[in-house]
C-alpha cells in the first residue's frame, strides 16, 4: 500500500505504524518514548502527526498505516502538540545539561535543540532523586529521568527479567526496582539493556566500566576485547549454556585453531575482564572452552574453506603454537606451506615447556593433526640456522617462530655447581623422560606458573621435597591463585617474599641461602628495589636448584636479523617483517615469553601480512558457523547474581603426585551448561538498536 | 468466544466502592453467572483489604471455575480503564495503555448490563451516601434527591467523567459512568476544590504518559499558586492551553478527565476562580491566603487566649483589653480563631468588619 507522509508518496507495510514506516523511508518524525526494539506506549507525544480525516492529531508510533493515508507532521495542531510536549517534559527535567554524563549523546538535548523549543512559559520544578551508584555494574541517576519507559519495557518485556518497573513515591511516579531492594536483590541479570536503551543520562554503565581508551563495542563485551585472538566469548559461551558444544566449538575455531590446548592451558585474560568480576567471581571461561572441545563433533571441517593453489611457497621456522598457526592460515590461502621443526615433534612450549599433567600429548597431537591436515608440510629435527637459506632454497617468505626455549640462569653464586638446571631444559627433560640424580629436595627459583610446572614436576619425579622461593609475595606473585593452590596441596613448600642470596656447597648443590624480603618493588626507573629483613638468612638444603625466572630465544644471534634487547627479533609493528625482505617473524621470539594464546594473535597477523606480501587479500577470517541471532528474552532468576562460579573436579592430590595424568577434569555437561548459564551476555547489548538521531535523516541534517 | 473475562470489584474511588457493594449484595447469583459466561477463564480482581468481601471469601471459599485476584489498594483511578485492568492478569502492575472499551472487563453493573447507576454522593450534600439513577439522567434529578447543606453553588462528577457542573448546566443531561459525585454550596470555593481534586490526580496519575503526568503536575503548580495568591492573570489561559490539548492527547482517560475538570470549571465558574487573581477576592472565604481574620470587639472579652494560640506574634493585647490582630503578622493560620471560646474572632472575605485599630479596654 502506499501513503502519503509531507507530500510524499511513499511504500508502507500493512501492520506497520505511520512512525516506523517514515522512519523506514527516511522521512524524520521526532520521537523519544518510542525506541526501535520496544513496543509502542504513545506516551510522550512527540510524534504527533495530522491524518486527513482524523479530527484530533494521534500519536504516529500507534497508528497503523491505512492504504491512501495522507499524513502531515508539520502541521499546526500537530506542532503544537508535540512542542507543547517536549516543553512539559523540559520543564521538570534538570537544565544543566552541561554537567550531565550523557550531553552531547543524550536523545532528548538532540531533539529539544531541533525542535527549538523550551519550558519558559511552564513552571519548572525539577523532581531531584538521589543518585543511587551502589548497584554493581549500572549506575541510577533517576533526576534526569523522563519516564519514557523504555528501561522498564526493554527489562520486562524484551528480557523478560522483570526488575524495573514505575513506582509512586510522594515525589510523584518514577522507575524504580519493586520493594526498594537492590538489583542483586532483585534478580537483575546486568544485561544494560536498561543503560542501551535510556535516551538521557538516567542510566549509565557505572563509573570506572567504560574506558576512554577502548572503542564503544569493546567496553560492552570486555572479555572478547581483552582476548588476544578476539574470540567471540559471549557467543559461544550461549551456545555452551545451550549445550551445544560442537556449535561453541566452531566458534572458538573461527578465531583459533587450539581450541582444546587453549582450554588446557590458557592464561585467560579474558577472564581478568569479565563484567561478572563486579559481581563477584568471572565466568569460567577457559575451562568452558575445554568442555566445548572435548564434546567437539568435527562438524566445523566441512565448513573450512581453502583457497585454491597460489603457487607460493613460505616456510615456517619454529612448530609452535605461533609457527602452527601461522602455517594453518597461510595453507588455508593456497600457499605451499612447510613447518622446519628442530625438536623431534612439533608443539613447541607447549609439548616441551608446559607439563604433560596441564596438557597431554593427545590435545596437542590432535589438534596438530588438524593443522596439518590443511596440507601444511612438517620436517621435524630440521633446525635452520639462517633463514635467508630459505629463501634462496626457493621459498617466497619466511617466518621465524623459535619461541624462548633458553632459560635464564641468574648471576648467583653457586650457579655453576652441579644440580643447577634452568626451567626450559627441565622441563623438556621430563616430557623427554631423560630427567636423571633430580635427589630427594629440589628448590625452584621464581614465582610464575613456570616455577609451578617446574616444582609440580619435580613431585611427579619423584622428589620428597620441593621448594618455591620468590622476590614477591603471595600477591605480587605472577603464577595464578589455582597453581598457587594446587602446588600446595601437592605439598609444594613457598618461600614467598625470599631473596635468594646464594647457592650452596663445594662440587655440587647441597642447599640455597634465602633471605626474608622486607619491600620488593619497582622504582621510578623500573629497576628493581629489594630491602631485606636483618637476620632472618637461612640455608635451606636441597640436592638441585631449578632456575625459573625467565625464557630468552635461543640462537637469534646468528640469524643475521636486527635484533632488540640482544635476543628479540625486532619486526615492523604493522607487517611483522623483520629487517630482511621476505622474512617475517611472530611469536615469543618478538614479544618475548607471553601466552600461547598472544602467540596464535601474534601469528595471525603475521600470516596475514605474508598473504598480503605473496599477493593475497590478506583476509583470514573465516565464518565456521551460520550467523545465528540468539533470543533477546532472558527470563527471570532471582540470585541469578549470586551464582556460584563452578569448579571442574581435580585428581586428588595423592593420586596426581603419582604421574603426569591430567590433573583436572574437564566440566561435564551439566556443569558447564550451568556454568555458562552465568554469562551476562553482554554482546545481547549490542544487537540492541541504536535509534537514529535527526541529523542522521536526509533532508534533516544540520 | 473471548478468551477470559474479568469482573473488576476494585473501585476507582476507594469511598465509593460501587461494584463491590453491589457484587457483595448478590454474590452467589453473580458467582452464578461469571461461571456460565462463555470466556476460557474468569477473573475476579478485587482489593485485598476489603473487609466485607474477606469475610465473604472466607464464607463463601473461592470458586474453583473462577480465578480469584487481590490486589494491594483499596482504589485508583487506573482501576476503571480496561487496559489497566487486564495487565494486572498478566502479573504487571495496572498501568493504562490506552482507552479500550472493548476489553472483556466488567464493572458489577456492566456485567449485569444495567441501564441504572449507582453512584456515593460526598461533599456539602445535605443526604450523603450512596444513591441509585437512571443511567441517563440530569443534575438536577440527582440533587433532588441529595440537596445542598447551604446553598447549591455546582457539583463535581468524578473520574472518568470529569466534570464541573453549574448552575447552568442543571437541565443538560448526561451519562452516568462515574461512582463519585461530590457537591459543593457555597461555603464551598471553587478553585479550592479544584485544588484538591488536581492533587488527588496527581496522586492517580500513572507516570506513563507526558501529558497525563506533566499535565497534572503543571495544572497543580498553577492552582497551586493562584490558591496561593501567587498567580498571575495569563495562568488562567496557560491552564486553558494545557487542558485543551491534554483531554485529547492524555495516553488514557484519567489525564483526560483531569484537563476536562479543569476546562468545566474555567467553563462554568470562571468569574469566581478569576476574581482570586483579579480581586484578590475568594468569594466563599475559604482560601486561606486571600481571608483576613477579625476580632469583633464587642464579643471580645481580653482573655488572652487567642494571643496565646498565635504562634507568629501576631495579635495585639493584654488583659481586659479587646485584641487586635496585625494583619502584617497574621499569616492566615486560624489558630486564634479555634482558640477563641467567645466566637469573637471571624474570617472575612472581601468585606471586612470594623474593628479597633489598637487594643481598647474591654466593655
Amino acid at each position: 500500500m502506499k501513503i502519503t507522509i509531507e507530500g510524499k508518496v511513499i511504500e508502507a507495510q500493512e501492520g506497520a505504524s505511520v512512525l516506523d514506516t517514515a522512519l523506514k523511508e527516511g522521512v524524520y518524525i521526532p520521537h523519544i518514548c518510542k525506541h526501535p526494539d520496544l513496543e509502542a506506549i504513545g506516551g510522550c507525544r512527540l510524534c504527533t502527526v495530522e491524518i486527513d480525516g482524523i479530527g484530533d492529531p494521534v500519536p504516529a508510533c500507534k497508528t497503523k498505516v491505512e492504504d491512501g493515508m495522507v499524513v502531515h507532521i508539520h502541521a499546526p495542531k500537530a506542532d503544537k502538540v508535540r512542542k507543547m510536549a517536549m516543553e512539559l517534559i523540559l520543564a521538570t527535567h534538570p537544565a544543566d545539561c552541561t554537567g550531565c554524563p550523557k550531553y552531547g549523546k543524550c536523545e532528548l538535548q538532540s531533539l529539544y535543540q531541533y525542535m527549538g523549543v523550551g519550558p519558559e512559559r511552564w513552571r519548572k520544578k525539577s523532581r531531584t532523586v538521589k543518585t543511587d551508584d551502589s548497584n554493581p555494574l549500572i549506575q541510577h541517576l533517576f533526576t534526569r529521568c523522563i519516564r519514557c519507559g523504555r528501561c522498564i519495557r526493554a527489562c520486562r518485556e524484551l528480557r523478560g527479567i522483570k526488575v524495573l518497573d514505575y513506582q509512586k513515591t510522594s515525589e510523584g511516579v518514577r522507575v524504580g526496582i519493586d520493594g526498594g531492594v537492590s538489583l542483586r536483590e532483585a534478580g537483575c541479570k546486568f544485561c544494560g539493556a536498561c543503560i542501551e536503551v535510556c535516551p538521557t543520562g538516567s542510566i549509565m554503565d557505572a563509573f570506572g566500566m567504560i574506558k576512554e581508551d577502548r572503542s564503544y563495542i569493546d567496553n560492552m563485551v570486555p572479555c572478547k576485547a581483552a582476548c588476544p585472538a578476539h574470540t567471540d566469548i559471549p557467543r559461544y559461551v550461549r551456545y555452551i549454556k545451550e549445550g551445544d558444544f560442537a556449535k561453541a566449538t566452531a566458534v572458538i575455531r573461527e578465531r583459533v585453531p587450539f581450541p582444546d590446548t587453549l582450554g588446557c592451558i590458557c592464561n585467560y585474560v579474558c577472564e581478568d575482564n569479565c563484567k561478572r568480576n563486579e559481581l563477584g567471581k568471572p565466568i569460567s571461561v577457559c575451562k568452558l572452552k575445554r568442555a566445548a572441545a572435548v564434546r567437539d563433533d568435527g562438524a566445523w571441517k566441512s565448513k573450512v574453506k581453502k583457497s585454491g593453489p597460489t603457487g607460493k611457497k613460505a616456510a615456517v621456522v619454529g612448530g609452535g603454537p605461533a609457527g602452527l598457526s601461522a602455517a594453518y592460515y597461510l595453507a588455508k590461502k593456497g600457499h605451499e606451506v612447510t613447518i622446519f621443526e628442530e625438536n623431534e615433534k612439533a608443539g613447541g612450549q607447549c609439548r616441551y615447556g608446559i607439563p604433560a599433567y596441564r596438557l597431554p600429548e593427545e590435545v596437542l597431537d590432535k589438534e596438530i593433526a588438524d593443522i596439518l591436515e590443511m596440507g601444511v608440510r612438517l620436517q621435524t629435527g630440521r633446525k635452520i640456522k639462517e633463514p635467508k637459506e630459505l629463501l634462496e632454497q626457493g621459498y617466497d617468505a619466511v617466518l621465524v617462530s623459535i619461541g624462548t626455549h633458553k632459560g635464564t640462569i641468574l648471576p648467583l653464586e653457586g650457579n655453576q655447581l652441579p644440580g643447577v638446571l634452568v626451567n626450559a631444559d627441565f622441563l623438556k627433560m621430563a616430557r623427554l623422560g631423560t630427567v636423571k640424580n633430580l635427589g630427594e629436595r629440589v628448590m625452584v627459583l621464581g614465582g610464575g606458573n613456570v616455577a609451578y610446572d617446574c616444582a609440580r614436576t619435580a613431585v611427579r619425579l619423584g622428589a620428597k621435597e620441593v621448594h618455591i622461593a620468590c622476590l614477591e609475595n603471595t600477591q605480587q606473585m605472577t603464577a595464578s591463585e589455582d597453581e598457587i593452590h594446587e602446588g600446595q596441596e601437592e605439598g609444594i613448600l613457598l618461600h614467598a617474599a625470599h631473596s635468594f642470596l646464594r647457592i650452596t656447597g663445594e662440587t655440587k648443590v647441597e642447599g640455597v641461602e634465602l633471605q626474608k624480603v622486607d619491600k620488593f618493588y619497582f622504582d621510578e626507573n623500573r629497576k628493581a628495589v629489594i630491602e631485606l629483613v636483618e637476620g632472618t638468612k637461612e640455608i635451606i638444603p636441597v640436592d638441585t636448584v631449578i632456575f625459573a625466572v625467565g625464557q630468552k630465544p635461543a640462537g637469534t644471534q646468528d640469524m643475521g636479523l636486527e635484533l632488540i634487547n640482544s635476543a628479540y627479533i625486532r619486526v615492523d609493528g604493522k607487517t611483522t617483517q623483520t629487517s630482511a625482505e621476505g622474512i617475517f617473524a611472530a611469536g615469543d621470539v618478538v614479544t618475548g615469553t607471553k601466552s600461547v594464546i598472544a602467540a596464535i594473535s601474534e601469528a595471525r597477523r603475521s600470516a596475514e601480512a605474508i598473504d598480503r606480501y605473496l599477493g593475497g587479500d590478506g583476509d583470514i577470517s573465516e565464518q565456521l558457523l551460520e550467523e545465528e541471532t540468539p533470543s533477546p528474552y532472558f527470563g527471570q532468576c532471582i540470585g541469578f547474581a549470586d551464582l556460584e562460579r563452578k569448579k571442574p573436579e581435580l585428581l586428588e592430590a595423592d593420586i596426581r603426585k603419582q604421574s603426569f595424568a591430567m590433573v583436572e577434569q574437564p566440566f561435564t555437561e551439566e556443569l558447564a551448561m550451568c556454568e555458562a548459564g552465568r554469562c551476562l551476555q553482554c554482546d545481547q547489548r549490542l544487537r540492541l538498536t541504536r535509534p537514529k538521531l535527526w541529523n542522521e535523516y536526509e533532508g534533516e541534517g544540520k | 468466544m473471548s478468551e477470559y473475562m474479568i469482573y473488576n470489584l476494585v473501585p476507582t474511588f476507594s469511598e465509593a466502592p460501587v461494584s463491590l457493594d453491589l457484587f457483595l449484595k448478590e454474590a452467589s447469583q453473580v458467582i452464578d453467572a461469571l461461571k456460565s459466561s462463555k470466556a476460557d477463564k474468569k477473573y475476579i480482581v478485587y482489593p485485598k483489604q476489603h473487609k466485607e468481601m474477606t469475610q465473604y471469601l472466607q464464607q463463601a471459599g473461592e470458586n474453583e471455575d473462577i480465578v480469584y485476584l487481590p490486589v494491594e489498594t483499596g482504589g485508583a483511578f487506573v482501576f476503571g480503564n480496561k487496559t489497566a485492568v487486564v495487565r494486572v492478569i498478566q502479573g504487571e502492575k495496572p498501568l493504562p495503555t490506552g482507552v479500550d472499551h472493548g476489553l472483556p472487563v466488567f464493572s458489577a453493573e456492566e456485567f449485569a448490563a444495567a441501564d441504572t447507576k449507582t453512584v456515593v454522593i460526598g461533599g456539602n450534600a445535605k443526604k450523603k451516601g450512596t444513591f441509585t439513577f437512571a443511567k441517563t439522567t440530569t443534575p438536577r434529578a440527582i440533587l433532588e434527591q441529595c440537596s445542598s447543606v447551604k446553598e447549591w453553588k455546582g457539583m463535581y462528577f468524578g473520574y472518568p467523567m470529569g466534570r464541573m457542573v453549574g448552575a447552568g448546566q442543571l437541565d443538560e443531561e448526561l451519562e452516568l459512568t462515574t461512582d463519585y459525585i461530590h457537591i459543593f454550596d457555597e461555603t464551598d470555593c471553587v478553585l479550592d476544590q479544584l485544588f484538591k481534586i488536581a492533587n488527588r490526580y496527581s496522586k492517580e496519575s500513572c507516570g506513563r504518559c507526558v501529558y497525563g503526568f506533566e499535565g497534572v503536575t503543571q495544572i497543580n503548580m498553577i492552582l497551586s499558586d493562584l490558591v496561593q495568591k501567587k498567580g498571575k492573570t495569563e495562568d488562567i489561559e496557560l491552564l486553558l492551553d494545557l487542558c485543551i490539548v491534554m483531554e485529547t492527547q492524555a495516553l488514557c482517560d484519567i489525564g483526560a478527565s483531569a484537563a476536562r475538570t479543569v476546562l468545566t470549571a474555567l467553563q462554568n465558574f470562571r468569574e469566581e476562580i478569576e476574581e482570586h487573581v483579579a480581586k484578590k477576592n475568594c468569594r466563599a472565604a475559604v482560601c486561606a491566603r486571600y481571608v483576613t481574620y477579625h476580632i469583633l470587639a464587642d464579643l471580645c472579652t481580653g482573655c488572652t487566649d487567642c494571643v496565646d494560640a498565635c504562634e507568629d506574634d501576631a495579635i495585639l493585647g493584654k488583659k481586659k483589653f479587646v485584641h487586635v490582630i496585625d494583619q502584617d503578622e497574621c499569616v492566615q493560620c486560624g489558630a486564634c480563631m479555634e482558640a477563641c471560646e467567645e466566637g469573637a474572632i471571624v474570617k472575612a472575605g472581601a468585606v471586612k468588619p470594623k474593628t479597633p485599630k489598637k487594643p481598647v479596654p474591654c466593655g
